[in-house]
């Protein structure tokens, strides 16, 4: 249970840029450790891509309690959460004294520049890897203009976009 | 605040940067954060261990509310994932659902969703004013889409760039 914690917290507090960039490692980590086999991990992948909620911290909620139980699912995400949340009080503390610093100012100004590029680039690789059909580029076109003109339905157009998405998904394979 | 990240922790499907967009829109037009103090936090967020939206919810609270507030804000985002999991699992067991299919159907949502956390955050460098930005941005984009480099290299190396830059 303690070495559950140590890895999982190492992982976390090692591993930069978000919870994809986790995800590798630690199924890296569970097949040195001899915890999980990589298929194993990938049914749990899945599972934890299909919930909502940030993808790291799923991953390792599901693989604790596959490991250890309820426990083991407690134990995993926590250790997965502690790392960045005082990394984040060390950092914010840290920009809210020297954020008039121009040099500060630029090094922010240039990590969003990136932060821009990278959303574009998952928006890319999107849109590069879905199956598209004619059902699913109107349904996601009516839905991007839906969602630009009222915001504050999102969840309901969400949900639509999804469940008629999934129909979609099932009409293809019938043809 | 909180209800705001709790709303976020439901539709935050394939990570962080999806919700982005979502969550400037909810923070700004309630007048929680500045757009530059937005923008700040996200900056933050992408260089820093561990999840991007678990950063910002950490980072906005602690900024507004203190301690407290950090805490809070992450408790409630990562609480619709906890709520999930065994209503979701049940689902997936009893419903023949057929999880690749889900999977896709997802992904096309999460494309909805992170078109606008784009959109959002190209507004947000229009307004800004600076427009070397974007110069930055595709470059960045070029690099992450055409090499294998690490995402947080290309990041921190854009940081660096901005030093001299701006």
């Amino acid at each position: 249970m303690i070495k559950l914690f140590l890895t999982f917290f190492r992982i976390s507090a090692l591993t930069i840029g978000g919870g994809y960039a986790m995800i590798p490692v630690i199924e890296k980590n569970l097949e040195k450790m001899n915890w999980m086999q990589p298929e194993d991990f990938y049914t749990l992948l899945t599972i934890a891509q299909s919930l909502p909620g940030p993808v790291a911290f799923n991953i390792s909620w599901l693989v604790g309690k596959k490991l250890k139980g309820m426990p083991g699912a407690i134990i995993a995400a926590f250790a997965v959460m502690i790392p960045p949340f005082f990394t984040i009080l060390i950092a914010s503390s840290l920009i809210m004294k020297y954020r008039d610093n121009t040099y500060v100012q630029g090094f922010l100004k240039g990590a969003y520049g990136a932060l821009i590029g990278m959303v574009g680039g998952i928006m890319y690789k999107l849109i590069r890897n879905q199956k598209w059909d004619i059902y699913k580029v109107i349904l996601i076109s009516a839905s991007i203009v839906i969602f630009f003109l009222k915001s504050d339905i999102m969840i309901p157009i969400f949900l639509f976009l999804v469940i008629s998405g999934y129909i979609a998904e099932l009409k293809r394979s019938d043809i | 605040m909180i209800m705001i990240f709790f709303k976020l922790g439901f539709i935050s499907f394939g990570g962080g940067w999806t919700a982005i967009g979502i969550l400037k829109e909810e923070m700004v037009s309630n007048g929680l954060l500045s757009l530059s103090q937005f923008n700040e936090a996200v900056s933050i967020a992408q260089m820093t261990p561990g999840p991007v939206a678990v950063n910002v919810a950490t980072y906005v609270g602690y900024n507004s509310y203190g301690l407290l507030g950090a805490v809070l804000n992450t408790f409630f985002l990562i609480l619709p994932p906890i709520i999930f999991f065994n209503v979701a699992l049940f689902i997936l067991k009893r419903l023949k659902i057929n999880k690749t299919k889900l999977l896709n159907a997802l992904k096309l949502g999460t494309l909805l969703l992170i078109t606008f956390s784009f959109a959002s955050l190209v507004e947000s460098g229009l307004n800004s004013g600076n427009y070397m930005i974007f110069l930055i941005s595709l470059i960045s984009f070029l690099f992450f889409i055409f090499t294998r480099i690490d995402p947080i290299m290309i990041i921190l190396g854009s940081a660096v760039i901005g030093i001299f830059l701006f």
